[in-house]
């Protein structure tokens, strides 16, 4: 065999094996048989009273999607299913980042959903980048994750400065409240949300005469609330996630007489109110749904109705359904299984859910913050739309 | 600040430290008598006022009738802890027991904690219990009545192990254990059957202040620790093994956490320690310590 004949065979050899290796991503992709889509979940630890049916959603949502022959995508040709990974990060940073790298090795995940708050989402991001994997953030909004660049992560909520906005503005188109005094417990997101809304409240014309940051594991809050009773102020703002914090602060201004015209709670779940008991009525505070008839309502209604809860139960559960719609939506539009296509999916959103928009800013954030609440027989009764919301409000008038 | 102030100031800080140094007391008598650092104190305060809270659910009655009613499953809690947990330690030089019993301690309180977070998962992370009762108001000062029968029943239980301690046979053999152990042996006293009504006794102690704490604050699987060290505090600040130094410690820490507090939040919860080095640095032994 001629030299020249050799060196052919050898470039034809090179460029059948490129061939092959290049196909060998496409026909594993074209070979995978489902969509993994992994996560964690507090189901102990301090969040579990928060995120506990979040588990049943995500499989109620896979499971309709499942039975419409799973989610078409166009560059395979097909409907592939979807499989839900969820662990229990026992409401743990190093808990969560460790499921997280599991569900990149073991489970092999195509994109990640985040757990619940900033708090564990910023250990589970580290999984994100080190392997390349879309990380859809739920809960979580804190600036400190959007300081770090990550191209792998977004997020639907707006920036925790913005959590309470429509707070503010319900209260400016309300009226009869002047002064406020705000109290958020000592982590970021806290103390973040308390401080965007006592921006935007400033901004609204109203004034702030007390704001306050109290040690995360505060238990005795008589010396507060004597601050702010000095104060004398309309209204009072207290952020906190853990629900202790809100049991505290709450049973010791009933006992210590701090009586303001409106109490507003960020974070009322079930545990805050049943400690309260009565005294809970007529509480302000915010869920992530609210009243009305779009389409997406009444799936989200259907998907808690079957899992077995209201939606104001569990709060942030509105968040959950609209972070399902968004991956759907990804996934749709990526029509790959390909991570960098999914990725530029969920970062271009524009979409509707609700019957609002929903895009992302250059950053990665999204623009959903929860809608007004109020406590009424024991439960969140919803405040938004804002025209129905001033008719259903009952103010508070310091009666516990 | 004015005089209104200091004195709500004042009122809170005495009510907080009430509750403090009944649970303390409890700490302080385990250690006094067996010479255990038990740190599964707060542990057992934690599960007691999970059960009033259970119990106040399922059977909606008085969550203090409750307290009074668990009461002493804890003191048989405690007495079969000393004896299955702590007594095989006895046998072990004086060094490696005290060591010893803190990491036994240490790891139950763990176990304990787990086991919580654990069936909570079924009911709820944090547990309090709906009780209100009107605050007695002169001009701007409060007076919360829940803290104050709180406060009350504090006192009832602390003036009750007083007098158990000084005029029953058992107590005075207790008193005689904390003194000097060898002399009460050879007088027949059975040491072994004291350190457990002492560890049944201070269980108890921790049983009532849990039940307290669900009904005017909360409980919750991970509070345990934390107060364990709280009361830990309060005793080496009062004098390891004195009642009296207990019950001064738990009044200082309560009005420290009530007056820093109120000055700087911040601070409010960091007061303890920075008291309890301020008291060693002037008197190494605790206040009341010998």
């Amino acid at each position: 065999m001629s030299m020249q004949m050799k060196r052919s065979k050898l470039w034809v050899g090179l460029v059948v094996s490129t061939m092959l290796l290049t196909l060998v991503p496409v026909s594993s992709a074209l070979a995978q048989k489902e969509i993994v889509i992994g996560g964690t979940l507090a189901q102990s630890g301090p969040f579990q009273g928060i995120t506990k049916p979040f588990q049943k959603m995500a499989e109620a949502w896979a499971d309709r999607i499942n039975k419409k022959g799973g989610i078409y995508l166009k560059k395979l040709n097909k409907k592939l299913p979807i499989r839900v990974v969820i662990y229990d990060d026992q409401t743990s940073p190093p808990t969560t980042l460790k499921f997280y790298e599991r569900m990149a090795t073991v489970d092999k995940v195509n994109l990640f959903i985040g757990p619940f708050s900033s708090l564990l989402t910023n250990a589970a991001l580290q999984a994100a980048q080190s392997h390349s994997i879309p990380f859809f953030m739920v809960e979580a909004n804190d600036s400190v994750m959007f300081d770090k660049p990550n191209k792998w992560r977004t997020t639907g909520l707006t920036p925790a400065e913005d959590e309470y906005k429509r707070i503010a503005e319900f209260y400016n188109k309300k009226r009869g409240v002047k002064t406020f005094a705000l109290l958020a417990r000592d982590s970021l997101h806290e103390k973040q949300a308390m401080e965007g809304l006592g921006a935007h409240l400033k901004k609204a014309g109203f004034q702030i005469v007390y704001q306050e940051v109290a040690p995360k594991d505060a238990k005795d809050f008589s010396s507060i609330i004597l601050g702010m009773k000095q104060k004398k102020p309309d209204a009072v703002f207290v952020e906190s996630l853990p629900p202790p914090f809100n049991i505290g602060f709450l049973k010791q201004a009933r006992e210590l007489g701090l009586n303001p015209k409106e109490m507003i709670v960020g974070h009322m779940p079930i545990p805050v109110i049943k400690a309260l008991g009565k005294s809970s009525e007529n509480i302000v505070s915010v869920i992530y749904s609210f009243d009305g008839n779009t389409e997406d309502h009444g799936e989200f209604a259907s998907i808690t109705k079957e899992v077995g809860f209201e939606p104001w139960q569990y709060s942030e559960s509105g968040i959950r359904y609209t972070a399902f719609k968004r991956i759907e939506d990804a996934l749709v539009r990526a029509g790959s299984l390909d991570k960098e296509d999914i990725r530029k999916a969920m970062w271009d959103t524009n979409m509707t859910i609700w019957g609002e928009k929903v895009v992302h800013d250059k950053l990665g954030y999204g623009t959903i913050h929860p809608w007004p609440t109020q406590i009424q027989k024991g439960k969140h009764v919803s405040l938004w739309p804002l025209e129905i919301g001033l008719k259903r409000h009952k103010p508070k008038n310091g009666k516990w | 600040m004015d005089a209104a102030i200091l004195v709500q100031l004042l009122i809170n800080g005495i009510l907080l430290g009430g509750v403090y140094a009944l649970a303390a007391m409890g700490l302080s008598l385990i250690f006094g008598v067996s010479g255990v650092l038990n740190l599964t104190h707060g542990e057992f305060l934690m599960v007691s006022g999970t059960v009033v809270y259970v119990l106040f659910d399922w059977l909606d009655i008085n969550p203090f009738l409750l307290v009074a009613l668990v009461m002493p499953f804890f003191f048989v809690i405690g007495f079969y802890f000393e004896k299955t947990l702590i007594r095989p330690l006895s046998k072990l030089d004086e060094h490696t027991r005290v060591a010893s019993a803190v990491l036994v301690t240490l790891g139950a309180a763990l176990i304990i904690e787990d086991f919580a977070s654990f069936f909570s998962q079924d009911v709820q992370f944090e547990k309090s219990v709906d009780m209100f009762l009107p605050p007695i108001v002169f001009g701007t000062v409060y007076m919360p009545t829940l803290k104050l029968v709180v406060f009350g029943l504090v006192g009832v239980l602390i003036t009750a192990l007083f007098m158990f301690l000084k005029y029953t046979y058992l107590g005075l053999a207790v008193q005689a254990v904390t003194q000097n152990r060898t002399g009460a042996l050879l007088n027949g006293v059975n040491t072994n059957r004291i350190n457990a009504v002492a560890f049944g006794l201070g269980t108890m102690l921790a049983a009532s202040a849990g039940g307290f704490e669900v009904i005017h604050s909360y409980v919750a699987p991970n509070i345990g620790l934390p107060l364990t060290l709280k009361y830990l505090c309060i005793i080496v600040m009062g004098g390891l093994g004195s009642f009296s130094g207990v019950a001064l410690g738990g009044m200082i820490i309560g009005l420290g956490e009530s007056v820093v507090g109120f000055l700087n939040p911040a601070w409010g919860q960091t007061v303890a320690y920075l008291l309890l080095v301020f008291v060693l640095l002037v008197r190494p032994k605790g206040l009341f310590g010998k």
